[in-house]
């Protein structure tokens, strides 16, 4: 046991420095940009990681949290937490909505109807000019104030989405390791059986879209009032496709594989840079080259290494096959 | 009376496959039902779970019709069963599948029955860490059984319990059926080993194409002419 603590200790004081040891502004936006696509990649892995119910429409939850959180600040003048916590709850009830009629679909077809309801909310966005301002987007964004403290620089918006980003992992850690979290492997792994037992399992697959509707959302309203302009590109269907990356590519059903894939594919692109053109197709290739050969995600590449370790400091201490689930 | 199936038919899409089966389980008793391939022997234990649902006739369960309830509800009024094929969670460990099948029940019932459980399969308790895929066929059974009996059911549908099972495996599945029954617990068996089941079944019947065509007691259909050609291969 104290052997696994000792290295959090070291990761939790480089994340809460972080802001002081990077001093670029550009570096500080994408290690935000990281953080909002942690929260997101966890709330989606939540439904599609850890029941197996593939959404690709989950960018329209953010989405709607970005408006939520960016017209009650500015229409109806709430104070800046309020929104935020709106901008959580109106997407969870839209995706109770949601749920009540995908739920009877599964795999591609739940997908596609997925898509189909992000591409409404898209064109909602774009057509109701008198509440959205349509394609021109809404400009001006207030920065978030919390009562006396104005989040002004990239530092204070870095330490805010960090406590976001933390309370969506731990709250995701919560559930899946709860019993909650038993049925939802039980569904992915055996529905039939799961049915056999008696659970309402459309319950628990509420429970994991509306969690995962909850965190996108509150992404979405710290986003806009991060940018300070939001626009229907929020709805974009880019958002999904990044999102499904990071987490199949992060390790589907595992707390840590999001989070990695997160930050990895948020990097990626910006690493990539000098290949202009090509960086989508060096993208894709390291891609398919995980799926082949890493089918657990790059969180099952991070275990192999740290086995791999523990084995040649104890070379007597061999794996034994499936104790991964004892610990 | 525990369960009345009563000229229930049932049908996939366009094709018919339960004609008017009437069936009865009384408290207590182990009921079995035989058949070849393909004469609706799952189908019969489909619609009595909720499965499937009928086009005529009703289903009664303790006095109250449950034909065409949802499974989660049919659960709860205290049937439960364990599907055909050795079902269980592959991904789970061997507790985690028990604690899966204990959802109706409080905390402090689930730690009594996961004993109960442990009592009849010892096996079990010895593998209660290990992932249910890397059991054997005959312990995945024994979790299958293991997992339907967790919800403290008074009827436990058995569906081809024997099937693809070494046959001391069969002897220890069978010898839990009745140690199952004897704590209380109303058993309908579904198997295609004739032999076996009717040996320890009170009452059985034989079903053909989807309408029962045979009824009685175990041992009298075991000596009966018909059933000894048809399914004893005698």
């Amino acid at each position: 046991m104290r052997k696994k603590w000792t290295w959090i200790v070291p990761l939790t004081l480089l994340i809460l420095m972080l802001p002081l040891l990077i001093e670029s502004s550009y570096f500080m936006h994408i290690t935000i940009l990281a953080m909002i696509y942690i929260i997101l990649a966890t709330s989606l892995n939540l439904l599609s990681g850890y029941t197996g119910l593939l959404s690709l429409g989950h960018h329209a939850f953010y989405g709607i949290g970005a408006y939520t959180a960016a017209l009650s600040v500015m229409r109806l003048g709430l104070p800046f937490l309020l929104a935020l916590l709106l901008s959580g709850i109106l997407p969870m009830i839209l995706s109770y909505l949601v749920g009540k009629i995908t739920f009877r679909l599964r795999s591609s077809f739940f997908a596609i109807s997925t898509i189909a309801f992000a591409e409404i909310t898209r064109l909602v966005s774009i057509n109701w000019v008198e509440l959205t301002e349509g394609p021109m987007g809404l400009p001006n964004i207030p920065a978030a104030s919390i009562g006396p403290l104005v989040l002004n620089s990239y530092n204070k918006q870095y330490y805010l989405v960090l406590i976001l980003a933390v309370s969506s992992i731990f709250l995701s850690y919560r559930i899946v390791n709860s019993h909650i979290g038993r049925v939802f492997k039980g569904i992915k792994d055996a529905e039939y059986v799961a049915i056999s037992t008696g659970v309402n399992i459309d319950r628990y697959l509420m429970i994991a879209i509306m969690a995962g509707a909850f965190m996108a959302g509150i992404a979405g309203g710290f986003y806009g009032q991060y940018m300070k302009f939001i626009s229907p590109d929020v709805f974009y269907f880019q958002m999904t496709v990044n999102m499904v990356v990071m987490v199949i590519a992060g390790g589907l059903g595992t707390i840590g594989g999001p989070v990695v894939g997160a930050i990895i594919f948020t990097l990626a692109p910006e690493v990539l840079r000098f290949s202009e053109g090509y960086s989508f197709i060096l993208y894709g290739i390291a891609l398919i080259l995980i799926i082949l050969f890493l089918p657990g995600g790059l969180w099952s590449l991070l275990k192999k290494v740290k086995n791999l370790f523990k084995n040649s400091v104890y070379p007597n201490n061999s794996e034994i096959e499936g104790s991964d689930n004892l610990k | 009376m525990m369960l009345e199936m009563d000229k229930v038919c049932a049908a996939y899409g366009p094709s018919q496959v339960l004609h008017e089966v009437s069936l009865k389980i009384h408290d207590q008793e182990i009921v079995t039902i035989i058949g070849s391939n393909g004469a609706g022997k799952s189908t019969i234990l489909k619609t009595i779970c909720g499965w499937l649902g009928t086009t005529s006739g009703q289903i009664q369960f303790a006095g109250e019709r449950i034909d065409n309830n949802e499974t989660k509800d049919i659960v709860r009024k205290g049937i439960s069963i364990s599907p055909e094929g050795r079902r269980v969670f592959p991904k789970l460990t061997v507790l985690e599948n028990l604690e899966m099948g204990a959802y109706v029940c409080t905390k402090r019932e689930f730690e009594e029955e996961v004993e109960r459980v442990y009592q009849i399969f010892p096996k079990l308790k010895e593998r209660t860490k290990q992932l249910a895929s890397s059991l054997s066929g005959g312990e995945q059974q024994m979790l299958a059984i293991g997992r339907a009996v967790m919800s403290k059911p008074k009827l436990l549908l058995l569906d081809e319990p024997s099937l693809g099972l070494a046959p001391v495996m069969i002897d220890t599945v069978l010898e839990a059926i009745k140690i199952i029954k004897e704590s209380g617990v109303t058993i309908c068996l579904v198997e295609q080993n004739a032999q076996l089941a009717l040996e320890i079944a009170d009452r059985g019947y034989v079903l053909e194409t989807g309408k029962i065509v045979l009824e009685g007691m175990g041992r009298e259909l075991l000596r009966n002419e018909k059933v000894k050609n048809a399914y004893l291969g005698l």
